[in-house]
Parts: C-alpha cells; structure tokens; sequence
C-alpha cells in the first residue's frame, strides 16, 4: 500500500495490486501504465538511426498527429539514451548525454531566444544563468561586455554552446517545436533554424524537433536546411490496416491487463477494439486518455467496471472530425518526405520532372 | 527495421531509477591540462578557464560558487573575492590554495585539483618566496598553446625561482608591453592565461624572447623544478609526501661525506652551521631553490628526495667545487662595469621610468642603486615623478572633457546631467573617479546647464 502522495510504481506492482490501492493512487498507477507498442519500437529505432554520430543528419523531426504518444517517445528515447551512457556517466560526473526541453510559448509577438537558452540551460543543470557575459574580440583585443541586469541573448547563447560542448551533449529533444514556427514575419523562420543548426555544428549535438505534422514547413526554407533535415513519422494505426487493426487490439488488451478496476476482463471484446480505434483515431495517447477517463467515472459510480463507461469517456464527434481531418492532411503533406522512402526510381523520376519543369519555363 | 508489428513484444515501461541521470558535478568538469608533465597546469589558470567555460567573469565564479563553499559566514563582495584567486599564494602550498583545490574538486568532481598548486610540498620546503609575486609567462608555449587550441598557464610559471621556460630555453614575460593608453577598463577585462588583463590583446608573440637569453643555471634550475612538477609527488596518490624527507637526506650526507662533521657540510652548501641544525632537526625548512641547492649539490633530485628514495653514498663532492656564493664587493664590482651608461640611458628613457622598474631591469635592488649611484638614481626618480604627475593631471583633464561632453550631450537632449546618470552613461571612466572628482563634476553640470538653458541648474 502506498501513500496518496507517492506516486505507485506500475514496474514493481500487478494489477492485483492497484485493485487495493486507493481511488486517487488508482488513477496514478493506470496513468502512468506506458506501453512500448510497435509503432513506438519502430520510431525509436529511427530516432536512434538519425541521432547516431556521423549520419549527416543535424536536425530531425518528429511528427505525428496530437495524442499518439509523442510526448512518451520523448521521455523513452531520453531513457533509452541515459541507459547507453550509463556506464560513461558513472565514470564522468559532467557528461549529460542528452536534453529535453519544450519550446517555449512566451505569448510574446515572436519565438522568445531568451526563454528558449534559459530552458535549455537549466536542462544542462548550468549556474548562473542570469550572470552570463559574452566575450567580444575587436581589432585583436578580447574584452567583455559589461552587464547591470540578467544576461544578454548573445551571453546566454555562448553560455548553452560552452556548455554543450563540456556536458559533451550528444542529443538535444526539443518538445512542442512548432512553438518555433508562430508569428513568423519576413525571413525569421530562416533565421531561426539557422541559430538552431549553428547550435548542433557548434557543439555536435543533433537536434530531435518533436511537434505536429505542421514542423514539415521546416523543409521548405531551404535546400541546404532540407539536406541535414530528416523526418520521422509517428503514425497513428490505421483501421484499413490489417496490422495495425491487430497491433492496436494487442495494445487495447495489454491496457486491460493493468486497468485497476473489477470487472475491466471483458474490456478488450474484437467490436470494441475496431470502434474504439476509429474513436481514437488510432492513437494510442487519445486511447490511454480516454481509459482514464472512463476508470476516473466507473470508481465515482460504484467502483465496478461496465462498458457504458466508456462512451462518455469518448472525444466529441466534432473533436474527432478535427483531430481526424488535420491526421489525414498531414499524412498527404509528409507522404514521400519520410526517412527510409527513398528508391532509385522515385529520385529518377523527381529528376525527370524538375527538367521539364525547367524546360516549360524556358 | 520492424515492418511485421507482430514481432514486436509489447512490454510495459515505465520509470526507471536506474535509467534516471544521476547527480551531475555541479560545474563542468574541465580536465586540468600538462598533467605528468613539467607543464603542468596552475590552479590560476584551471580557475581562469573554468569561468569562460561557464561564460562568467572569475570573481563571480568565486563569489557566486565556491567561497559559499568555503565556509565564509559574511557575504562578501566581488572584489574581496577577486582578492583570492588573483593572489600569489593562490597556487602556493598554504591553507586558501588547498581549500580552493578541495572546493573546486568537488564543484566539478575533478580529483586532486591540489597538484596544481604546490601543496604536495608542504612540510618538505618552506613557503617563503616560492610564489612569484608577480604573473608570468613563456609566449612560446603559449603560442603552441593557441596552436593547440587549449592555451594555458602553467605551474612553473608561478613557482618565484623559476626564471626561464626549460623548453623553449627562453627567459620568462612578466610584461605585456602594453602602453597606458590602451588599458581597458578594469570592468572590461578578461581574464584568461593567453591574454593580457590590461589590455586585452593576446599575449603570443608580443614580446620577442629572442632579446634576453637566460644563463645555464637559470634553464637547469627550470629544469629541475620542471622534472619535480613531473614526477610521482605531484601526482594524485602521492600528494602527501614524507614530511621529513630532506631533514633525513641532510642527516645522512653529514654521516657519509662529512663524516659526521656538520660543519663540512654547512661550509659545502654556504650556509651557517646553526642553520644547517635547524633544517636537520626540522626547526626550519629550506625554501625551494635552498632544497634544489642542496640535493644538486651532492648529485641527487628534490623529486627522488620527496619520494623517499635513499641517499646511496653518491660519489664524494669536493668543497671546492662548490660554488659559493660571491661577496657583496666582488657583487657590487661586477655589477658596477656598465651600470652609469645604462643608467644614463634610463634618464634620458621616454616615458621615463621609476628607480624600482630600473633596478629590476638591471636585476638589483632600488637600496643598492640608491647607494651605488646617488646622484643618477634621485635623477631617474625626480623624471619620473614629474612624469607621473603630468600623466595624472592629462587623464584627469581628459576624463573631466569626457564628462563635459556627456553632460552637453545630456543638457542638450534636456535631461538635467546628474551624478547617477553620468555613472549610467559612462563606460571608460571608472566610478570612484567620478566619486572622487564630485565637485568637479557638479561645477561642469552646472556651468553646462547655464550656458545652453540659460538658467542655473538648481
């Protein structure tokens, strides 16, 4: 039995367990209950691929449709990399082999640097943020800039690429990097991923943007930009999908085998799990939110689990037809941008295409 | 890559302890340079680089991090932290160059940070006069230093009877050679090994070594202390060495080549008998070129001393092989060939300089010129002087026409020129001059503000 306020651990505890823990601890325990399914397999193999040293790849982006799991990915593929350099770590009390922050969303009219470097330095465990100076070196001579308050951008940048260099950080994860892309105006979205890819030249680290299927704008400022970009689609699980139907039934019963109520054995019937995924949409983030939300009502009506439970648990139709809508334009937009897509064919036929394109213009 | 979903095992994950960062050194843990080298890095430096690691000046490295650590109960200001770091005993073999190596040690969890200080020899030698007072530095290896990209300052360089680089047989820099003019302000400076905190520019190849050869003795003694950086009592596992190593050496030169005669042995070094006692029976200690001395003298190394290797009879010195050392006449002799026409030079030197940077110059005291050569040294003393006086009164003059025109810019913008926005505004002048030169100040504000308002400021 634990206490309320610590929160149970689902790797040391059965579902047997849970059933004697209390309400609240109940909903902790199923929440935090992630699944390692194939699609999250399959996108940590890439992400692992396009993060490696030496692969030409500087920035990589994750996409996928709201509420397939990016955000656990994120948190798997950070633990998955402090495991590798566990040992290092252990011998090396600098090293930090990776970061994760989110892209910070200030409300101001444009991306704020500022908020972004102080994220990313308090990521790096970095003192004295406010008190950073930056060097500057004029006909020879190398001086600092005095500062009376906080720190200047151009000291906080210098301060996170010193830092990144002697954490000898191999992976930055930048959660919610659509952030970047808000109240853009002229050429700043240019130079925004320009301070971001002299960030990953400068220290070596690659960078991971994790966002919605709306980050794909990152590909067209520009070709070189393009050339050290590569995608990674998080797909949802298709319903025409035989696969994927079968794939995410497995998920729904691997759910049912840690959802903490009597009487939840009947929850994973073949009918639900078809209905239930088109009413995810086929994502399993939506689907986890949507059990927690129906185990939160089955205990407050008499802690016994009913399938009626479920339905109000669901997403709106209208929030479906939206979720659904912007799934299906992002899959058309990144369709044929995907790492792993490439053919001979295909690139020949791009070739062919851009040729008389050119020739028509001519 | 999976593509069959069914081969996936679907497993529960979940947060793991074992898989969570565990606690990381609080700064970066910057790799000391020159280690198992003569080169050896210097807790100065290693200090210097560790603040432009974190983008901060060094005093607020020090204030902000380790004299917190340091068990300081009073809060204490950027300048009194500066204080530490920036003295001579910062890399000697006291009590402050320990604790900072200790502090710095677990800030960044780098292991015995103290062999970048001198502390491996305390007990064995006496502190006095083995800091140089004064920061100094061999352009060659610096240059390699830059070359490398990893320029440092090294240990030897900080060590006061250390007078040439054994490496690049070249004498040591203490001076940038940067005129006055040029000095940045004391707020703009930065503080690294490679450059100077005065003016800013880099320290690699502003000075020609060429000009002044070091002698023999002085490259051997490099040497020596360079080989005693690089040996064994310097490294992590030996920084506590046998306390009365050199007490025992002596003990055992006076029963094997003296015979159990002291005195041979006091006349051998050139030193007194009752001194010779008391560095036998650990009263006092032989400061560091002392110790060099006497080990060198009867063929062994400080290093094997400290380390405890026995004194196995090495072949018998004769004491007229010694080299003892000369009388103040033959001294005062020797130095004197040559002395007037250099000193006349000084005189008529442009800027002039003062009796106590000419007597280092010609490697004696500012007494001995003073009693030497009366006449010539109240000359060169009265020159610079009037000199400095000048050069006072140009910079005050040239510091009120910058407060002048700042307060014009001000008056004419309509803002009443005052002292704290002066200060706001002003970058070159330091503030305690502004403090010191108030009424100054105030007469210019006001005489400003009447002739273009036409009325009086108050």
């Amino acid at each position: 039995m634990t206490t309320p306020s610590s929160s149970p651990d689902p790797m040391r505890m059965t579902r047997e367990q849970a059933l004697s823990l209390t309400a609240e601890d109940r909903l902790i325990y199923f929440r935090d209950v992630r699944l390692k399914h194939p699609q999250i397999s399959n996108v940590l193999e890439k992400l692992d691929l396009m993060t490696a040293p030496d692969t030409g790849t500087s920035i990589a982006l994750l996409v996928g449709p709201t509420g397939v799991g990016k955000s656990t990915i994120v948190r798997n593929f950070e633990q998955q990399i402090l495991r590798n350099h566990m040992k290092q770590m252990q011998a090396d009390a600098g090293l930090i082999p990776v970061i994760s922050v989110e892209a910070p969303a200030t409300g101001e009219r444009a991306f704020s640097w500022r908020t972004f470097y102080h994220r990313l330095g308090e990521a790096l465990q970095e003192p004295m943020m406010t008190r950073k100076q930056e060097t500057v070196y004029r006909d020879g001579r190398a001086s600092i800039r005095p500062v009376m308050t906080g720190s200047t951008v151009a000291a906080l940048q210098l301060a996170v690429e010193s830092t990144l260099i002697h954490r000898q950080t191999k992976v930055i994860i930048v959660d919610e990097a659509v952030h970047l892309l808000r109240n853009l105006h002229g050429n700043t979205l240019e130079n925004h991923l320009d301070a971001l890819k002299y960030l990953s030249n400068k220290s070596g680290a690659k960078l991971v943007l994790v966002g919605s299927y709306d980050l794909h704008g990152l590909l067209d400022v520009s070709a070189q930009i393009t050339r050290r970009c590569s995608i990674i689609h998080f797909q949802r699980y298709l319903p025409d999908k035989e696969a994927d139907v079968l794939a995410f039934q497995k998920v729904l019963r691997k759910f049912a085998a840690h959802f903490p109520i009597e009487g939840a054995e009947d929850l994973p019937s073949v009918a639900q799990a078809k209905a239930l995924q088109e009413a995810c949409i086929g994502c399993v983030g939506i689907l986890k939110e949507t059990l927690v939300r129906a185990l939160a009502i089955a205990m407050r009506e008499g802690n016994r689990w009913r399938n009626g439970f479920l339905e109000p648990a669901l997403l709106t139709p209208a929030q479906v037809r939206a979720i659904h809508r912007e799934a299906l334009e992002g899959e058309a937009k990144v369709d044929g941008t995907i790492c792993g897509t490439g053919s001979f064919l295909a690139a020949s036929r791009q070739v062919k295409e851009n040729q008389i394109r050119a020739k028509g213009a001519a | 890559m999976n593509t069959s979903f069914d081969l996936v095992d679907q497993e529960v994950i979940a947060e793991d302890p074992q898989q969570r960062m565990p606690p990381r050194s609080a700064l970066v843990a910057l790799k000391p340079l020159g280690i198992g080298t003569p080169c050896r890095e210097s807790l100065t430096s290693y200090f210097q680089r560790l603040a432009d690691a974190h983008c901060v000046i060094p005093k607020v490295l020090a204030r902000e991090f380790v004299i917190p650590q340091l068990g300081f109960n009073n809060r204490i200001s950027e300048t009194q932290a500066d204080r530490f770091w920036r003295s001579s005993f910062f890399n000697g073999m006291g009590q402050v160059a320990q604790d900072w190596a200790r502090v710095l040690g677990d800030l960044t969890s780098i292991k015995g940070l103290a062999s970048l200080t001198l502390v491996p020899l305390r007990g064995s030698v006496g502190a006095q006069g083995t800091a140089s007072p004064k920061r100094r530095w061999c352009p060659l290896c610096l240059e390699e230093g830059v070359r490398a990209g990893t320029p440092y300052g090294q240990l030897l360089w900080e060590i006061g009877c250390v007078t040439a680089c054994p490496k690049h047989c070249v004498k040591l820099v203490d001076a940038c050679g940067c005129p006055s003019g040029e000095k940045l302000n004391y707020r703009k400076a930065k503080f690294l090994p490679h450059i100077c905190e005065s003016c800013g520019e880099s320290l690699v190849g502003r000075v020609d070594p060429e000009l002044e050869a070091p002698s023999q003795d002085e490259v051997g003694l490099a040497h020596l202390v360079g080989n005693l950086l690089a040996s064994p009592v310097f490294a992590g596992s030996l920084l506590e060495p046998k306390v009365n190593a050199l007490a025992e050496f002596l003990n055992e030169a006076v029963r094997d080549i003296g015979e159990g005669n002291a005195e041979c042995i006091a006349k051998i070094l050139n030193v007194s008998k009752g001194g010779l006692s008391d560095w036998r029976h650990g009263r006092h200690l032989p400061s560091l070129p002392q110790a060099i001395h006497i080990t060198r003298t009867f063929g062994a190394t400080l290093a094997g001393v400290l380390e405890g290797t026995k004194y196995e009879g090495v072949q018998r010195v004769s004491p007229k092989s010694i080299h003892f050392r000369p009388r103040r006449a033959y001294y005062r002799r020797a130095n004197a060939e040559g002395l007037d026409c250099r000193l006349e030079a000084i005189l008529r030197a442009n800027p002039p300089i003062s009796v106590a940077e000419t007597a280092r110059r010609l490697g004696t005291s500012t007494k001995e010129l003073y009693r030497l050569y009366k006449e010539l040294a109240y000359a060169i003393a009265a020159r610079a002087k009037v000199w400095k006086c000048e050069e006072s009164i140009n910079r005050r003059n040239a510091r009120l026409q910058i407060v002048r025109e700042i307060a014009e810019e001000m008056t004419a913008a309509g803002i009443i020129p005052t002292q704290k926005r002066l200060e706001d505004r002003i970058c070159e002048i330091p503030k305690t001059f502004l403090f010191q030169e108030r009424k100054a100040c105030q007469q210019i504000y006001e005489s400003v503000w009447g002739s273009v308002m036409g009325r009086p400021l108050h």
